[in-house]
């Protein structure tokens, strides 16, 4: 049986994967960061985010490799080469998805967190 | 408490306060956590605004490496089979064979043009996003500073406000018409809509923005676009300049008016002279003349070096092997990724209809149905006015006899990476007047694009056409850019017909003219009733941009038509055989024999050692890559028309029709230049030294490497001239004066696509090859598949299956779910 944080670590897997497939929208994208931010879960850390979104865009990756021709082709325009464009998305999608969701987590969760122990 | 953790550097005063450093450490020390929960949203601030910012005209960060919207989303194969909503004008079935094309099974023809627009933004979206924007003149808005002269030339047209008002007038006109276009729009609609993220193509991820939803009235834009591509040049501009350069004599004799040795379209042409008086009777007209008109930045086009025009002939049964008539067209455009054309093949309530679409529009343009086939060259009229303004300074102009109001309008165009660019134009009764550019000059322009027209309905009626009767009367609604529409049915009868509208001056020279009175203006006229012939004697007819007629209508319709090589190349293979076969003209179609070899070779002879001429011993002017003398011919006939040039005038800007000028030089001894004469000989000479010069530059010191194919090469770009998006440069044979067309160099102009033609009575049979290929995904196996075999000169054969088999195709898209 998981326990009640890996479920949690589960969701936000899941609703990562998902949104980063399907919503194609970059302020959209914030909006699930956020959210994922607000569920209670204990002991959070900011390289826990971290590892969850790398863990997330692993799957997204091995689900639907990018076309090596779009590879060679636009990490060619880019500048960045094929694998470095691979390199720079996952930096970018990690540093964001991770600094959205523990300015979250930090300022709201705890907050929340903090009043419950205040009342308790 | 804050907690200290550097005591051992601070110091307590006697009223218990820190001073110095301690101070700063202890305010630290007190609003670290503070600082602790402030620092993500400060990093998370700063990290979006890195992202979000458009650095320059670079994509934005966010949109670029975000995994959620990145380029990394881009499909594989975005060609699956899909099974989509039924069309709102009924089911639709589309095969799509190995090249790309599709075969579109639809009940009625707007239900054609809903799939016809579907696939069209499934292939190019792209490239009509680009057209819709560079007509509207919001290029710059997505591609930056760069496209602001673009913008700013459109933008005075106004294209934007008045195609919606054409339209609704169209509309009323006809409404069979108007729901095929809303229908195309629809089906363009439809595929933005449904498109997966993935599908999106990737010049919109690089260019950081979304496609735009298509509208009925964008059908204006690809013929004002098309307008821009065969019709516009500002030679009246440089026409002025260069008559202020060299003064009216001088001018004169390197202008002519009339080519020298006529080769017309129509040989058979016959005009009363009341009719001519008629068609020029307008006003007398002033050229603007003085000291002072010098327009550095006047469009630099040079029509004889890009070669902008077309092929087409046709073959009646007298003349043609099988005795039944064969048409072939090859329209020459820059070759470009995506290709201009777009093959379809139309199976509509059961009738067949295949040939060349321009994503933008749902019309066949060059095809054939069951009974009729049909194509077209460049008419290469004048079509371009301007007018020189007398203006008092505060906004009037004068106009006859009396100061009007000049209208001011201002555009806003906005820019990518930069402030937004405000542009003031003015009104006038002779068109738009921009002064960015004209030496403080007020100069109106009346251009072809700004007339109202709508050549859907030609292209309507020629997809409809059962003989060449009805197709005339169906071309007789095509007005811009003016077309030489060749015809052909399976009944045996062929027709030339030359269709559009004409700017005919009383006096034909070019230049600036006075706009001081109203009726100065010259109005755009149909000629279509003195430019055709049908079923000629000699069993073909044929055009190749030269001029119509050998008659002096002739200079009032242009006086810088193409040159004649084309045309008399065509008729030398025709009249070489009795009778011809298809196998034959697609000879015709890879011709590379360049017949101003004519022309140069005596010159030659006549100014060059012995040993300079054994170059050229046993050719006979084929362009082919594997040979020497075709890069000394092409470099010096290039050469000698720069060097001509310098010597008229060391700043003419302005070249003399090519054709013209070499049989000039040919036919003198002594050239009249501004201070003077120059000696043919030494011209030619010094021409030929200033050849080998820049070819020993640029090939190396070993003549016998300097192989054509070295020398003249193709360059087939994608639009946006990204090189990872364009094809390397090849080895291409042909000239600019060749019948397989190969201008510029590198070369960039060629066939865009060619179509041959036989209407037997059973049902054409045709042989079709697009140059490029149908996709314009950069990733599709369609992206360019069909350069090799346009090198090569092969064609597909399509074959005209009516009834739709899924297993045929090995992808297709059906609107059939309910």
């Amino acid at each position: 049986m998981l326990k009640r944080n890996q479920y949690l670590y589960f969701i936000v897997l899941i609703a990562l994967v998902h949104s980063q497939f399907n919503v194609h929208s970059f302020g959209l994208f914030l909006l699930v960061s956020a959210i994922t931010a607000l569920l209670p879960i204990p002991r959070m850390r900011w390289w826990k985010y971290s590892l969850l979104q790398l863990i997330a865009l692993g799957f997204c990756l091995a689900l639907k490799f990018p076309d090596p021709a779009v590879l060679e082709t636009v990490g060619s325009i880019v500048k960045t080469g094929g694998f470095g464009l691979i390199v720079a998305t996952v930096l970018v999608s990690t540093i964001t998805y991770t600094l959205v969701a523990w300015t979250v987590y930090s300022w709201i969760t705890r907050f929340i967190f903090e009043k419950r122990l205040a009342n308790v | 408490m804050p907690i200290l953790r550097n005591k051992q550097t601070s110091i307590q005063t006697q009223d218990g306060l820190f001073v110095s450093m301690p101070t700063i450490s202890v305010i630290r020390i007190k609003y670290l956590p503070m600082l602790r929960k402030l620092l993500p949203l400060l990093f998370l601030i700063c990290w979006l605004f890195l992202l979000m910012h458009r650095w320059g005209t670079n994509p934005r960060f966010a949109w670029l490496f975000s995994y959620t919207t990145s380029p990394l989303h881009i499909d594989k194969y975005h060609d699956q089979p899909l099974e989509l909503r039924e069309s709102p004008y009924g089911a639709v079935q589309i095969g799509i064979d190995s090249l790309g094309v599709p075969s579109i099974f639809a009940p009625n023809d707007a239900a054609a043009a809903y799939a016809t627009g579907f696939l069209h933004a499934r292939d190019r979206l792209f490239q009509m996003e680009m057209l819709m924007r560079t007509v509207k003149g919001q290029l710059s808005e997505v591609a930056g500073a760069v496209a602001l002269p673009s913008d700013r030339f459109w933008r005075k047209f106004e294209f934007d406000s008045l195609t919606p008002i054409w339209y609704a007038e169209y509309k009323i006109i006809d409404l069979e018409l108007a729901e095929r276009f809303e229908a195309y729009c629809a089906g363009v609609n439809e595929y933005i809509d449904i498109m997966h993220f993935g599908s999106l193509p990737v010049e919109f991820h690089l260019l950081d923005f979304r496609p735009t939803k298509f509208r009925p009235e964008n059908m204006f834009y690809l013929i004002r676009y098309m307008d821009l591509v065969l019709t516009y040049n500002e030679d009246d501009l440089k026409a002025t300049e260069a008559r202020s350069l060299l003064g009216t004599n001088l001018y004169d004799t390197y202008f002519s008016l009339y080519p020298s040795q006529p080769f017309p379209i129509y040989p058979d042409f016959s005009i009363s002279d009341s009719s001519y008086r008629e068609l020029i009777k307008g006003k007398p007209e002033i050229l603007a003349q003085g000291p002072n008109y010098r327009f550095p930045n006047a469009l630099e086009k040079n029509q004889d070096e890009l070669s902008l025009g077309s092929n087409n002939w046709v073959v009646g049964p007298g003349k043609s092997k099988t005795g039944n008539p064969i048409l072939c067209n090859d329209t020459h455009l820059q070759i470009a990724l995506p290709s201009t054309w777009y093959e379809v093949q139309l199976v509509v309530g059961g009738k067949l209809r295949r040939g060349m679409t321009i994503p933008g529009e749902p019309f066949i343009i060059s095809g054939y149905n069951e009974k009729v086939a049909w194509g077209m060259t460049n008419a290469t009229w004048d079509l371009v006015d301007f007018y020189e303004l007398d203006v008092d300074g505060s906004g009037n102009y004068f106009l006859d006899g009396q100061w009007q109001p000049l209208q001011k309008f201002e555009k806003t165009i906005p820019v990518r990476g930069g402030n937004p660019e405000k542009v003031t134009y003015w009104r006038s009764h002779f068109g738009p007047v921009d002064t960015t550019g004209m030496n403080n000059r007020w100069l109106a322009v009346n251009w072809i694009a700004q007339e109202k027209s709508n050549e859907g309905m030609a292209f309507a009626g020629l997809e409809k056409a059962e003989n060449v009767q009805q197709a005339y009367a169906a071309v007789l609604n095509f007005m811009q850019p003016p077309q030489n529409f060749i015809l052909a049915d399976n009944s045996g009868n062929i027709g030339l017909v030359t269709a559009g509208k004409a700017s005919l001056h009383r006096d034909p020279a070019k230049g600036i003219r006075l706009g001081v009175r109203a009726e100065n203006k010259v109005p755009f006229r149909e000629v279509h009733q003195f430019l055709n012939h049908f079923n000629p004697a000699r069993g073909w007819t044929a055009s190749a941009n030269q001029e119509h007629v050998n008659h002096s209508l002739s200079a009032h319709l242009s006086t810088r038509y193409e040159a004649s090589s084309r045309g008399r190349r065509i008729e030398q293979l025709m009249n070489a055989d009795e009778k011809l076969g298809v196998e034959e003209l697609q000879q015709l179609h890879l011709d590379v024999v360049d017949l101003e070899w004519e022309i140069i070779k005596p010159m030659l002879e006549k100014h060059l050692s012995a040993e300079q001429l054994a170059y050229f011993a046993g050719w006979n002017g084929e362009m082919v890559i594997d040979k020497v003398a075709p890069t000394l011919f092409y470099s010096f006939k290039l050469t000698l028309m720069d060097e001509l040039q310098k010597a008229i005038h060391p700043d003419l800007k302005y070249a003399p029709v090519y054709q013209e000028a070499y049989l000039f030089v040919l036919k003198k001894e002594q050239l009249p230049t501004y201070n003077g004469t120059v000696s043919t000989a030494d011209l030619v000479k010094r021409s030929w030294e200033s050849s080998w010069k820049q070819l020993t530059q640029k090939l190396g010191a070993d003549v016998t490497s300097w192989q054509y194919g070295r020398f003249h090469q193709t360059a087939v770009n994608h639009i946006t001239r990204l090189p990872q998006l364009s094809m390397p440069l090849f080895a291409s044979p042909g000239s600019n004066r060749t019948v397989n067309v190969a201008s510029k160099l590198p070369s960039t102009h060629a066939a865009s696509q060619r179509t041959i033609i036989e209407l037997t009575p059973t049902g054409p049979k045709a042989r079709l090859l697009l140059t490029g290929g149908q996709s314009g995904r950069f990733n599709s196996a369609n992206y360019h598949d069909q350069i090799d075999d346009w090198l090569n000169g092969a064609y597909h054969d399509p074959s005209p299956v009516k009834n739709f088999d899924v297993s045929a195709y090995p992808t297709s898209i059906q609107f059939t779910r309910k």
